[in-house]
């Protein structure tokens, strides 16, 4: 796989947070807002041990034991996983907000046919496709909060928020967070200034989720509440002329970005599936099936994924590399004092 | 034949079948104002854009109404640009949340409540008529213009009220709804008193009589802030309006101008609230609001908490 | 005979057989012009090619000096060094071992020297074909700018470049390719700031190509641009030598090819497209603005009829009403479906340009007469095209004619973008519009990323892409190409 830079890292992290925000059906207020700070901060420290891998001496992810094909296995999934809720995500939003397609299901092969393509383009494209994307998502934003600022009323937002409240938030915030597992694969190819961008990311997505909390307060008040998809509505709200409507307006942000969650989840996914399986055909048609099946699965089912991809990403972007630390410390510490003991010998 | 020769032949087809069907713009309706009277069923009139007919529907739903009442023409129906809702009182939360659902509706549309008979008013009146009249009223500081999105934000309030236009014996004024009833309408001072909290008033005319002497006070323009304060078992809710303007005569007495504005301005504001908030029970320029912003915790109900709220008004008035 | 096999023919010492083995080879071509003479004492002949050279300058510099010629020693050694080394009849002498060179040179307009008894031909640089003169460039016009602009002969064009930029580190090597066409082309870069590994990269692309011939730079583009199916190309053409100077100065190498009036640049980036020449000429802050209006222009081009499309038939909300009674109203007599309409009209338009470009210039002017006025206004006016429509795809076309060298991936992309956007909306549009970000972010050439320096984003090169900045500020920014490499 090519090399990432830190910048493009950060991108690339941004906007797969920016489409989990556009997809956040919750109601923002006070309690969600303080939830989403908390919980960037435990995330941030969380990442530690991931960064302190990283920076030692000769550390290659590939090269880890825990990162064997049952390892490589389980992180495929959950891309498929994570594709599948990007899958999901575009299915709620077709029933929610007015699309032009005549079925969930269509609007879901045609992007998933665009994301074959996109993804047999590598991760080189995805990386700087994600620059450009960052620039729409500040666009974008900048557009929303001109719109924004003669509907906001600051009165709509009320600082009081029950300890529940919080604690319910920072679980949900932390479950939408499967950035994290990407990151912990994607640093692996960053030559450098690694912990600048993750810094950076988390500065980021803090403010990103911060300030688009504001604005579905601001304008949305209690409407927010009837709302399926807050971010959409608040881009309905938020436009310029008396009898208009420009959410839709924001659905091609929504669609450039499921685009590029979903791309890197195949790209990942296939990555993962050849070193497994290394003379298996086809992986980037079989990841996007399998994202596909996942999701239509999940939606026949009415399954909630929240709490599985919690404890995935608590799993694979927590616990692993903190073992995975932890081993490479007592190897470590194993070599020195095996290598000390001559030394004294000869002493 | 490979299958890449067939791409060209198809799109042509797609292209000039109107791409699987999808309505083309000519065959849509563009819906103006909608009048709904509710009565077991919802019995409507409909007033398009650049078209005098007038179409009538009726439905169990709002949405049904609306589908019926384009068998009487040709055209698919399109509410996205609805510039105006009147409604009968009875089922107007339900009629006006399903509208904004339907997330293709314009949050800046325009609702009227009229007690009897909106789907007649519609069909009976011209097309720019009661649009017109609202934003003319709104532009005098007579009512507030209200759109969906406003009406909905007041009726999930704590007290469930909100104030709207309604019009009345051909005349237009404020009253208060709870979703399915009105709870009362407001005199014209009262309504006056009302677009006074609500702010924003600008380029109107106030009379004063000082001494004696009929004046025209101008306002340029106007702002309202409505602040809360927890001052032991009591709320204090302070309106401060700040007032841009000045008497259009220029050999009188300013200051007793200012103290006439201030005066005739936090009176209308006292009649508005003796009937809305004390009288109805009803928050309807954003005490709830408020009281949230200010992060104050309060348990009691929204009825107990009305006698306990005391108001205050600090007129600013600049030339 | 393949020309290729005549280097293997090396020239012999006997001059008669070497005079049959020419009529051999050129089958006695009428062109080829063979001039038995005796040069002091000497067997000798001249041959050149007819019309390649200038008849008075072979007469002054060559025929009359040649015959004064008496050498005591009659030998074909003594009568060559003393005409190589004692005589100086032309500056450019090289000598042809072999039949390609004879060939080569003998069709470049040189005249070639045969000496009996010699086993080489002296070839003498007397051309004189008629040739273009340097005029204006036709397609990148320029307001304040210079006025010349390349023509066919490669040396003409070399010495444009030169005079521009007269530093020793500007390289100008000529090599030749093609089998049959032995098309002289010229690679040009700056030494000290385009990396050795990189010229040999091209270099090699170009020797792998089996061209028989080189007519135009459209014949090698194929071989030095990377593969894969792209919809934007990563090498530029300009027909300008101050903006090929430029370009070089940047650090990027230049391909002029004999017998076209572009050259070639390596590596283009998209910023590239929105540069004039004239923007360096204006205020900063007016060619800032210029640029930016050219970046709109561009979203302009491509997307407008498809957002008129997605618009009138999905999206009608994101229209005010007044737009959309006017939107309304002209569409409501039309006969086809909006796609097929808009898609009629830009077909249409294309059929024009191309009937305008390719009539002699008499009757492009009828052409467009008739295009605008009459097919236009009666379409217009029966109904079976409605102004608004007609409008956007007019401000789309003249969207496109500000950015004339994206015109091909424009045209194309105009076109889906309107399927797009008729079958699926803004969905539509925002998919394909990912999808042709993707292949234009996968654009690259000797690891230059078609899409730099926006993405990677280069921030010491916004200075001349998102803004155009002054001069004073961009004399010390000393950027070149080598900047927006990615590696690996």
């Amino acid at each position: 796989m090519s090399k990432i830079s830190h910048s493009q890292l950060f991108a690339v992290l941004i906007g797969i947070r920016m489409f989990s925000i556009i997809c956040s059906v919750h109601p923002s207020d006070a309690g969600q807002m303080a939830g989403a700070a908390i919980s960037i901060l435990l995330q941030l420290a969380a990442a530690i041990p991931m960064i302190a891998l990283y920076r030692q001496k000769n550390f290659s992810l590939k090269k880890e034991l825990l990162f064997g094909k049952f390892g490589k296995a389980v992180y495929a999934l959950f891309f498929i996983l994570w594709g599948s809720v990007s899958f999901s995500n575009l299915w709620g939003v077709t029933k929610s907000v007015y699309f032009p397609i005549d079925s969930s299901l269509t609007g879901a092969v045609i992007l998933a046919a665009i994301c074959i393509y996109t993804a047999s383009m590598g991760i080189k494209s995805l990386n700087r496709y994600s620059t450009i994307m960052l620039g729409l998502i500040f666009f974008s934003l900048f557009i929303m909060i001109l719109g924004a600022y003669p509907k906001a009323e600051l009165s709509n937002f009320a600082p009081n928020a029950d300890f529940t409240e919080i604690t319910e938030s920072v679980i949900r915030e932390f479950c939408s967070s499967g950035e994290l597992v990407m990151m912990f694969i994607l640093l692996e190819f960053v030559p450098e200034k690694r912990s600048k961008s993750i810094t950076a990311f988390f500065t980021g997505k803090f403010i990103l989720t911060e300030l688009v909390a504001v604005i579905e307060i601001t304008v949305l008040g209690k409407i927010m509440g009837l709302s399926d998809y807050p971010f959409f509505s608040a881009g309905a709200y938020s436009q310029p002329f008396s009898i208009q409507r420009a959410d839709s307006l924001y659905m091609i942000l929504f669609t450039m970005l499921c685009v590029m969650t979903v791309t890197l989840q195949i790209v990942l996914c296939s990555m993962l599936i050849k070193e497994i399986f290394p003379d298996l055909k086809y992986n980037t048609l079989l990841s996007t099936v399998l994202m596909l099946g996942a999701s239509s699965a999940v939606n026949i089912l009415n399954i909630d994924l929240t709490a599985i991809t919690g404890i995935l990403i608590l799993l694979l972007a927590v616990i692993v590399p903190i073992i995975m630390y932890i081993r490479r410390k007592l190897k470590h510490e194993g070599k020195k004092s095996d290598s000390a003991v001559p030394a004294s010998a000869d002493a | 034949m490979k299958a890449k020769n067939l791409i060209p032949p198809f799109l042509l087809l797609l292209t000039l079948n109107g791409c699987s069907g999808k309505s083309e713009v000519r065959d849509k309706g563009f819906i103006r104002t909608i009048g709904a009277d509710y009565s077991d069923v919802q019995n409507i009139s409909l007033q398009l854009y650049d078209s005098d007919e007038i179409l009538t529907g009726q439905g169990s739903t709002l949405f049904s109404a609306i589908a019926d009442s384009e068998h009487t023409q040709g055209k698919k129906l399109f509410a996205g640009h609805l510039e105006l809702f009147a409604s009968s009182p009875e089922n107007i939360y339900e009629n006006l949340s399903t509208l904004l659902k339907n997330n293709r509706i314009s949050p800046s549309c325009s609702v009227i409540c009229v007690p009897e008979n909106a789907a007649g008013l519609v069909s009976e009146s011209e097309s720019d008529y009661l649009p017109e009249l609202i934003e003319s009223s709104d532009r005098s500081g007579l009512i507030v213009k209200k759109n969906i999105s406003s009406v909905i934000d007041d009726l999930l309030g704590t007290d469930g009220k909100a104030a709207v236009p309604i019009f009345k014996d051909k005349e237009i004024y404020m009253a208060v709804i709870d979703g399915e009833k009105i709870i009362g309408v407001l005199t014209r001072d009262e309504s006056s008193g009302l677009c006074w909290l609500n702010g924003g008033i600008k380029d109107i005319y106030l009379p004063l009589d000082i001494n004696g002497r009929k004046v025209d006070f101008y306002v340029r323009k106007s702002s309202t802030k409505i602040t809360a304060e927890k001052q032991g078992d009591k709320i204090n809710i302070t309106a401060e309006i700040k007032i841009n303007g000045n008497a259009e005569e220029a050999d009188i007495d300013r200051e007793a101008v200012k103290q006439n504005v201030s005066e005739q301005v936090s009176g209308l504001c006292a009649k508005t609230i003796a009937k809305t908030v004390t009288g109805m029970k009803a928050d309807v320029f954003g005490i709830e609001k408020s009281i949230n912003a200010r992060g104050i915790s309060e348990s009691r109900t929204w009825e107990d908490l009305i006698p306990n709220i005391n108001f205050y008004y600090k007129i600013k008035i600049s030339e | 005979m393949k020309p290729s096999l005549l280097k293997n023919i090396p020239v012999i010492p006997d001059l008669s057989e070497n005079i049959k083995k020419i009529k051999e080879i050129s089958e006695e071509s009428s062109d080829v012009l063979i001039n038995e003479v005796e040069i002091s004492g000497i067997s000798s002949c001249l041959f050149c090619c007819e019309g390649m050279v200038s008849t008075s300058t072979i007469t002054e510099l060559i025929l009359h000096p040649l015959m004064n010629i008496n050498l005591p020693e009659k030998s074909a050694e003594a009568l060559l060094s003393h005409i190589n080394g004692k005589m100086l009849l032309s500056i450019d002498r090289p000598i042809a071992y072999n039949y390609e060179d004879f060939f080569r040179l003998l069709n470049s307009g040189f005249a070639l020297l045969a000496v009996d008894g010699a086993d080489y031909f002296l070839a003498f640089g007397v051309q004189g074909y008629q040739t273009r003169g340097i005029n204006e460039p036709s397609g990148e016009n320029n307001l304040t700018g210079s006025h010349e602009g390349f023509v066919e002969v490669i040396r003409t064009n070399m010495s444009l470049i030169r005079r521009k930029i007269k530093s020793p580190v500007l390289v100008q090597k000529l090599f030749v390719l093609g089998d049959k066409s032995q098309t002289d082309l010229c690679i040009c870069y700056m030494s000290d700031r385009v990396p050795k590994k990189l010229i040999k990269r091209i270099m090699d692309s170009l020797n792998k190509s089996e061209l028989e011939s080189i007519l135009s730079t459209g014949y090698i583009q194929p071989f030095i641009e990377s593969g894969g199916k792209r919809i934007f190309s990563s090498i530029g053409m300009t027909e300008r030598p101050d903006v090929l100077c430029s370009k070089l100065i940047e650090g990027r190498v230049a391909i002029l090819v004999d017998g076209n009036p572009y050259a070639l640049i390596i590596p283009k980036l998209v910023s590239d497209n929105f540069q004039t020449v004239d923007d360096y000429n204006f205020k900063p802050y007016f060619g800032t603005f210029i640029r930016w209006l050219k970046y709109a222009a561009l979203f302009l081009s491509i997307l407008l009829p498809a957002f008129y499309v997605a618009v009138a038939m999905h999206h009608p909300e994101l229209l005010n009403s007044t737009l959309l009674v006017i939107l309304s109203q002209s569409e409501e007599n039309a006969p086809f479906s909006i796609v097929a309409e808009t898609i009629g009209v830009l077909i249409m338009y294309e059929i024009i340009k191309e009937a305008g470009l390719r009539l002699p210039k008499a009757v492009g002017g009828a052409v467009s007469i008739v295009a605008g006025i009459i097919i236009g206004d009666s379409a217009v006016q029966s109904g079976l095209i409605s102004t608004p429509l007609l409008t956007v795809a007019a401000l789309s076309v003249v969207g496109g004619f500000v950015i004339p060298e994206l015109t091909q991936s424009i045209t194309v992309l105009r076109i889906i973008f309107v399927i797009c956007g008729g079958i699926w909306g803004l969905y539509g549009i925002s998919l394909f519009g990912a999808a042709v970000l993707f292949n234009m972010c996968a654009t690259e050439d000797y690891g230059f990323p078609y899409t730099a320096p926006f993405a990677p984003f280069i921030k010491k090169a916004m200075g001349d892409t998102a803004v155009r900045s002054g001069f004073r500020k961009m004399q010390n920014n000393d950027f070149t190409v080598e900047d927006l490499h990615e590696q690996n």
